[in-house]
């Protein structure tokens, strides 16, 4: 898992590898650190075909207006330090978009250091900083 | 295969075979255990198989649904936050947009 500041719009992203019902498939994408995105992961349509990813529940979100609009969890797998983490990926159903976007939850057992002045986003395992502090 | 005896109903119920139909039936048994979940579990997840109406919370939708699928590993389910629900932006689901 590496994080990065993307030059092109300035944004934190991580680079992380992805997987679903593919034997052996893995995929390497670049998804949005959002600290706003209460899930772990929304993947757009386009990742979840590729990657084989098997629907796992469903639910509904609320627009701005107050409409209710279907929601569609899948089942994808993250590599997070090397670890395998099964996760739910909500469906970014929007085929204009193209990139992934990863929120607090993926990210529960660590600590994220933002650095904006010098364009840097890194993580460290929180119980390693917790060893440090005692 | 064709069924022997047509005339005879089915014992088990039938799955919903739409989406929508799981979300209703959802929110439906969502909405009897209101008072039961919430203020109390707010913030907490909730996967509901909706055939049996069983529950499962949990502190994140991950934990939530782990627990779920070890006894429906194959059903799809519904999922909500207890309490207020999700939002939805122009970016995605289950998102409150910060870096525009």
């Amino acid at each position: 898992m590496i994080g990065i500041f993307d030059a092109r719009d300035g944004s934190p992203k991580v680079v992380i590898e992805i997987s679903g019902s593919k034997e052996g498939y893995k995929k390497q994408i670049t998804a949005l650190f959002d600290t706003g995105h209460s899930g772990s992961l929304s993947l757009p349509i386009l990742d979840l075909i590729d990657i084989g990813a098997q629907l796992s529940s469903v639910g509904e979100a609320e627009l701005a207006n107050g409409y209710p609009i279907p929601v569609l969890y899948f089942s994808v797998k993250v590599i997070v330090d090397g670890v395998e983490k099964q996760v739910l990926a909500s469906m970014i159903d929007n085929p204009k978009s193209t990139e992934a976007i990863c929120g607090v939850e993926l990210f529960s057992s660590h600590i994220a250091l933002v650095n904006f002045k010098k364009q840097e986003l890194k993580f460290v395992k929180a119980e390693e900083v917790e060893e440090k502090k005692e | 295969m064709t069924n022997p005896n047509p005339e005879e109903k089915p014992t088990q119920p039938k799955p919903p075979t739409n989406i929508q139909e799981i979300i209703d039936k959802g929110n439906k048994i969502y909405d009897g255990l209101k008072n039961a979940l919430e203020p109390i579990q707010n913030g907490k997840y909730i996967v509901i198989e909706v055939n049996s109406g069983k529950q499962f919370i949990g502190n994140t939708t991950d934990e939530a649904i782990a627990s779920a699928k070890k006894e429906f590993p194959t059903q799809i389910m519904f999922i909500r936050r207890i309490g207020q629900g999700d939002k939805a932006s122009r970016y995605s689901l289950n998102f409150n947009p910060c870096y525009q």
